[in-house]
C-alpha cells in the first residue's frame, strides 16, 4: 500500500471526534447550548470538571484572580474554549500511546504544540482582541499531521527526521523529500475526517505561510508567528531545530503593539509551565 | 506590577501591593507589608483567599550573557530581523536563553 493510502486508512481508523470526547456529545455539538446547561452537564463529570478548572487557571493566568468553578471557567474562557479544551484533552489522550521515534517523542511534540497554542492566544490578546477563543486549540492542532506520520509511516518518518537533523533542514522540507507530502497536507486530511471548523483546518493547512490562499485570517496569522516564536524559545521540539523567517505579509495583519513579544514572553512562560504539567502528566 | 495570588501560593516575604481591609473597611494589614507565616494563618481565618502582591523584581541580566544568548538564538535562524517586531522576537527569546545560561555561568565562576 502506498504511503498516502496508509495515512488515509489510518485516519479512517481513528475515532470520530465527538464520540471520543469525555463529555456527552451535546456539549461539543449543540450550538444552542446555554452556558448554564453546559456547566450543569460538565459538572456531572467530576474528573473532567477538575481538569477544566485547572486548565482554565493555567491558561488564563492573569490578574483577575483564581477560577474555582466550572461556571467561572466558562465565564472567563467562553463556552467555545471550554468545549475546545474538552477536544484538546481528548485528542492528546487519543495519541498518548504513540511510541517515541529515535529523533522525536510525543512529549516533545505536544510541548511544542501547547507552546504554540498559548503563544497564539497571547498574540491575540496583545492585539486587543477581547474574544480570543479558538486561538489556543488552533495552535494545539497546527502540527497534528506529524502525529499521523508518527503513527502510520514510522520508517519513513524516522528517515525524514534524520535527514532534517543531518542536513539542518526544516522538517517540512525533509517530509517532502522522503514522504512526498508534508504534515500540513496530512493534517488537513484528518481535519476533514473530523469535520473540524474551518479555522482549525486552515491553521493546520496554512500555518507555514500564515495566509489562507493569500487571504488574511487573524488566527492562522497568529499561529504562524507563534510557531516561530516558540521555536526561538526552544519550547518543545517540532522535529527540527530551525527557525523560519516570519512571512512579511503576515505582519500587515497582526496589529501588535511595539515590543509585544518582550511583554508576552514572561507571562507565556508562566502559562506554559502550568499548562504542560496539566496536559502531559499521566 | 502586582498580581492577585491565592494565599495558598504566597511565599513568605512577598510584599503586599494593596492594603487588606475587613468587610467594614477597617485596615487589617497595610500595603507594603512583608508577608509572614502568621499573616497567612490570619488571612485564612478571615476567609481571605487572594491577596495582591508585588511581582518579584526581575534580576538584571548580565549584558555579556545577553550578547552570547542573542548569538545563540541568531545561529538557529538564517534570517536577519526586517522590522522592529522581528527584532523584539529575537530579543525576548535571547532574554529567556540568557536566564537559562546564568546558573551555568555562576557555577563556572565558582571554580
Amino acid at each position: 500500500m502506498n504511503l498516502i493510502d496508509r495515512i488515509y486508512d489510518g485516519i479512517h481508523s481513528l475515532p470520530v471526534l465527538p464520540t471520543i470526547c469525555y463529555a456527552p456529545n451535546d456539549i461539543v455539538d449543540n450550538p444552542k447550548l446555554t452556558e448554564k446547561d453546559a456547566a450543569r452537564i460538565i459538572s456531572t463529570d467530576q474528573v473532567l470538571t477538575a481538569k477544566i478548572v485547572r486548565a482554565a487557571n493555567a491558561i488564563c493566568c492573569d490578574n483577575n484572580g483564581q477560577i474555582d468553578s466550572i461556571t467561572q471557567a466558562i465565564e472567563r474562557l467562553g463556552i467555545t474554549d471550554v468545549k475546545n479544551l474538552i477536544a484538546a484533552f481528548s485528542i492528546i489522550d487519543m495519541f498518548s500511546k504513540n511510541k517515541s521515534l529515535e529523533y522525536f517523542s510525543p512529549i516533545d511534540f505536544w510541548s511544542h504544540s501547547i507552546g504554540v497554542g498559548l503563544m497564539s492566544r497571547h498574540i491575540g490578546k496583545s492585539m486587543g482582541i477581547k474574544n480570543v477563543e479558538n486561538f489556543f486549540l488552533a495552535g494545539i492542532l497546527h502540527d497534528i499531521g506529524k502525529l499521523l506520520f508518527f503513527e502510520y509511516a514510522r520508517v519513513e518518518y524516522s528517515q525524514a527526521l534524520q535527514l532534517a537533523q543531518e542536513k539542518n533542514m526544516l522538517i517540512r522540507n525533509a517530509e517532502m523529500e522522503v514522504l512526498g507530502i508534508d504534515h500540513s497536507f496530512a493534517g488537513e486530511l484528518l481535519a476533514e475526517y473530523w469535520k473540524l471548523p474551518r479555522t482549525f483546518k486552515h491553521a493546520i493547512r496554512y500555518h507555514h505561510s500564515g495566509l489562507v490562499e493569500d487571504k488574511y485570517n487573524i488566527i492562522v496569522a497568529s499561529v504562524h508567528i507563534a510557531d516561530i516564536m516558540t521555536r526561538l524559545l526552544s519550547i518543545g521540539f517540532p522535529g527540527d531545530s530551525g527557525v523560519p523567517q516570519p512571512n512579511k505579509k503576515v505582519w500587515a495583519i497582526l496589529k501588535l503593539p511595539p515590543a509585544a513579544f518582550s511583554s508576552i514572553t514572561p507571562k507565556f512562560l508562566e502559562n506554559y509551565r502550568s499548562t504542560t504539567a496539566l496536559f502531559l502528566d499521566h | 506590577m502586582s498580581k492577585y495570588v491565592s494565599i495558598r501560593d504566597i511565599a513568605v516575604g512577598a510584599v503586599l501591593a494593596e492594603p487588606i481591609l475587613n468587610r467594614y473597611g477597617h485596615l487589617i494589614i497595610p500595603s507594603g507589608t512583608k508577608i509572614e507565616e502568621y499573616h497567612l494563618a490570619f488571612l485564612e481565618k478571615w476567609g481571605i483567599t487572594k491577596i495582591n502582591v508585588e511581582d518579584e523584581a526581575a534580576p538584571e541580566i548580565d549584558p555579556a550573557l545577553l550578547h552570547i544568548a542573542k548569538e545563540r538564538v541568531a545561529e538557529r535562524s538564517d534570517w536577519k530581523p526586517s522590522n522592529p517586531l522581528e527584532e523584539d522576537m529575537i530579543n525576548a527569546a535571547a532574554k529567556y536563553v540568557a536566564q537559562l545560561l546564568s546558573p551555568l555561568k555562576a557555577v563556572h565562576e565558582s571554580y
